[in-house]
């Protein structure tokens, strides 16, 4: 499942997709493999906690990240 | 010797910069802030230069700020970069310095915002393991300068464990015979993790594709362990080995997280308006009575200049000239002065961040992501400033958008325009408050009616990393305050101070009458009385007001220097509804040069000059509106009814329509897809 459909606390990144640059600024950001929490969601964002930093990746950007939850 | 400062965004670099060279660089709790590279020399080592690069992820660029990190990296001519790490943040800071020890740079770390380590830091072993001199720095501990330079002369390149690996050594040896890659200036290591990863630029640059081609198939689904991704994996396996053991896990519940479930919850929305309501009325309410007493003083100062024995037209440059044009704005500087200070706060405590997210919703109806908030905030100070921080926006036309409709918003030139106008003929302070809600509400309508204009359609991926909430550091915000004011005086001083003469001049002398004081004689007077005719339909169609739009163009704050100048606004202005009619025009109407510079710049002359007609026929038919409503009101209050309840009622319907339209084109998507 992806980020967007996860609608748990914490999780797992098993895998981050998106073509060139979208996928370059995901693993840029140390995605890969990171243990996240999620913040807060709003229609269009989700503010999610990373451990060592926190973003919001946007709906488009959401359906990219594969995660698993635990 | 030549040192670069780079890192993530937000980590500290520009407050380490103003440290290391006594510089007041803007700096804020918030991305985007330095857009450009700074230059100077460290205080004590006139030898010794440091230079503070824009904040990046990667060498791999995604907006125009990051490309100059990166050719500043790996094409400067710098003899050490400083990577600069967020002490809270170093596995995903690391990962920045793997890329610049790939490109055979010499390197030091600096750990910022040490007083902020959620847990112990072994700093030593963190050197050990890199094999780079490793200094810890933060605000509030002494100044790094000599540790910094010590470090530098034992800069060296980390030995990246990595290095070795099959694939990259493949790699670099499918490269190093090209005569491309011989002329191209890239470290082995790094052309080899480059392409593996298909960064365009370097593979353009080189003439090269990926040995092994990223399927198109996979391309999108990411479960797939594609190659693309192997530097980075190596990269992070071998940060994650370095940082075994330097710092303690954090446990439990952040402050930040605690105050992000009230600040970005449900309540997210009406906190932010409840903010910028607060802003506004501690702005106009509490600056007030010492804008009062600053208002007076050209009256008090008439006094004995006009007893004095000076010719005539001395006595009317001192008086009419200079203390009524400079005193005019400076009158205001206590509302400036704490619009500054409430937006540096906010800045600074990290909100502002967090506004990005709150408004990414609202904003992209219009074509833009939550990062445009940063632009429109900004421009409450400089028009200018909101326009270059929109360098920091990825995506083209989103960042055209941006530029195009950040001067929209009221600078403090112009709050000193509203606050002049508000205090003479008594209009209550909500009255200002509706100009930035009208301009507001103006740009977003000009963006919606421009929207073909700019292309690409796509907003900005909102992909944006919130920094954790801070006590707002008093050092930092008095900084920020005081750079901001002074530049507010400055050009008060300047070209307020310049133009006020050159208007007192061109309206108190006359070709071939000679110092008239004043009048219908004057050199301005003839000339924007051609004009005045054409402001006539929005109540102020006379050469004074029309004089004082004019130089408005060079500067916002003459617009008030200038009509104090030539009489006063009693008058300027026959009514109250004229005064209000000018005020929605200055709003509105064509930004000050340096603006639209900038707006040249950053956009091209086509869409600065553009701009300029836009928000000339934007303030025209606004203050147009306002005043023949205010005349109708005034006369036939009939007839005012019936036609504003036409307008709304057809407004009404023509958004009904449009929802029905936006509706019925989504069902059909959804039916399609």
């Amino acid at each position: 499942m992806t980020l967007f459909d996860f609608d748990g606390r914490k999780g797992k990144v098993t895998a981050v997709g998106g073509g060139g640059d979208t996928h370059r600024r995901l693993v840029d950001m140390g995605l890969i493999d990171a243990e996240f929490g999620v913040r807060a969601r709003k229609k269009a964002g989700i503010l999610v906690d990373y451990g060592d930093f926190c973003a919001v990746t946007g709906e488009d950007t959401a359906r990219l990240i594969y995660v698993v939850e635990g | 010797m030549q040192i670069a400062l780079c890192g993530n965004p937000n980590v500290g670099k520009t407050t380490l910069f103003n440290r290391l060279t006594n510089s007041d660089a803007p700096v804020g709790n918030w991305h985007g802030v330095t857009v450009d590279a700074r230059r100077k020399h460290i205080v004590g080592c006139r030898d010794v230069t440091v230079v503070d690069l824009p904040g990046t992820y990667s060498l791999t660029p995604r907006s125009a700020e990051e490309s100059i990190t990166r050719d500043g990296v790996l094409f400067g001519d710098f003899d050490v970069i400083v990577c600069v790490a967020e002490v809270n943040n170093l596995r995903r800071n690391l990962y920045l310095l793997t890329q610049v020890a790939e490109a055979g740079k010499k390197i030091v770390l600096a750990v910022n915002m040490m007083d902020e380590a959620r847990g112990k830091v072994d700093l030593d072993l963190l050197s050990a393991r890199l094999g780079i001199p490793v200094v810890g720095t933060s605000e509030r501990a002494a100044n790094p300068r000599a540790e910094i330079l010590k470090a530098a002369k034992r800069a060296a390149v980390p030995d990246l464990s990595y290095a070795n690996d099959a694939r990259i050594a493949a790699e670099q040896k499918r490269l190093s015979g090209r005569a491309s890659f011989m002329s191209s200036g890239y470290a082995p290591l790094f052309a080899a993790t480059k392409v593996l990863e298909c960064d365009d630029d370097v593979m353009n640059r080189l003439g090269v594709r990926p040995a092994k081609q990223v399927s198109s198939a996979c391309v999108d689904c990411g479960r797939c362990d594609s190659d693309r991704d192997i530097p980075a994996r190596l990269r992070y396996g071998y940060i994650d080995g370095v940082l075994r053991g330097v710092a303690e896990k954090k446990r439990g519940v952040t402050a930040t997280e605690k105050i992000d479930r009230i600040l970005v919850g449900r309540a997210a929305l009406p906190v932010f308006l409840l903010v910028m309501a607060a802003v506004f009325v501690i702005t106009f309410e509490v600056g007030k009575p010492l804008s009062d007493l600053i208002g007076r003083l050209p009256a008090l100062a008439a006094q004995p200049v006009g007893k004095a024995d000076m010719p005539d037209w001395v006595k009317s440059l001192i008086t009419d000239g200079l203390l009524a044009g400079v005193c005019g704005v400076l009158a205001f500087l206590p509302q400036v002065v704490l619009l500054f200070l409430l937006t540096s706060l906010l800045q600074d405590s990290g909100y502002m961040s967090r506004v990005a997210f709150v408004t990414d919703g609202f904003f992209r109806r219009f074509g833009l992501g939550g990062r445009a908030a940063f632009s429109i905030i900004l421009g409450l100070g400089c028009s200018q400033v909101a326009v270059l921080s929109t360098r920091a926006i990825a995506e083209p036309a989103t960042r055209l958008r941006a530029a195009f409709i950040a001067p929209y918003m009221p600078c403090s030139a112009r709050l000193a325009v509203f606050t002049a106008i508000a205090a003479y003929f008594g209009l209550p302070s909500v009255v200002v408050a509706a100009m930035y809600v009208l301009a507001f509400f103006v740009s977003l309508g000009v963006l919606a009616a421009t929207r073909k204009l700019f292309g690409g359609g796509a907003s900005d991926e909102l992909l944006m990393e919130m920094p954790p909430y801070r006590l707002p550091s008093a050092r930092r915000v008095a900084r920020s305050v005081l750079s901001d004011t002074w530049s507010f005086v400055v050009r008060v001083g300047s070209v307020v101070l310049g133009v006020s003469v050159i208007m007192w001049v061109l309206s108190s002398f006359s070709i071939g009458y000679g110092f008239t004081g004043g009048g219908d004689k004057s050199i301005m007077s003839t000339f924007a009385g051609f004009v005045a005719p054409v402001f006539t339909p929005l109540g102020f169609g006379n050469w004074r007001a029309v004089t004082a739009l004019i130089s408005g163009i060079a500067a916002k704050e003459t617009l008030i220097s200038v009509i104090a100048a030539l009489g006063g606004l009693g008058e300027v202005f026959g009514s109250t509804a004229a005064a209000v009619s000018f005020m929605i025009f200055s709003c509105l109407y064509v930004p000050c040069v340096a603006t639209l510079a900038a707006l040249a710049k950053e956009c091209g002359v086509k869409y600065a000059l553009l701009s300029a007609v836009v928000h000339t026929v934007t303030a025209y038919l606004a203050s147009l509106v306002f005043y023949r409503s205010a005349v109708l009101y005034r006369t036939n209050l009939e007839v005012f009814i019936i036609l504003w309840s036409c307008a709304v009622a057809v407004g009404a319907v023509a958004v009904i329509i449009l929802k029905c339209v936006a509706v019925k084109r989504r069902r059909a998507q959804k039916r399609m897809g």
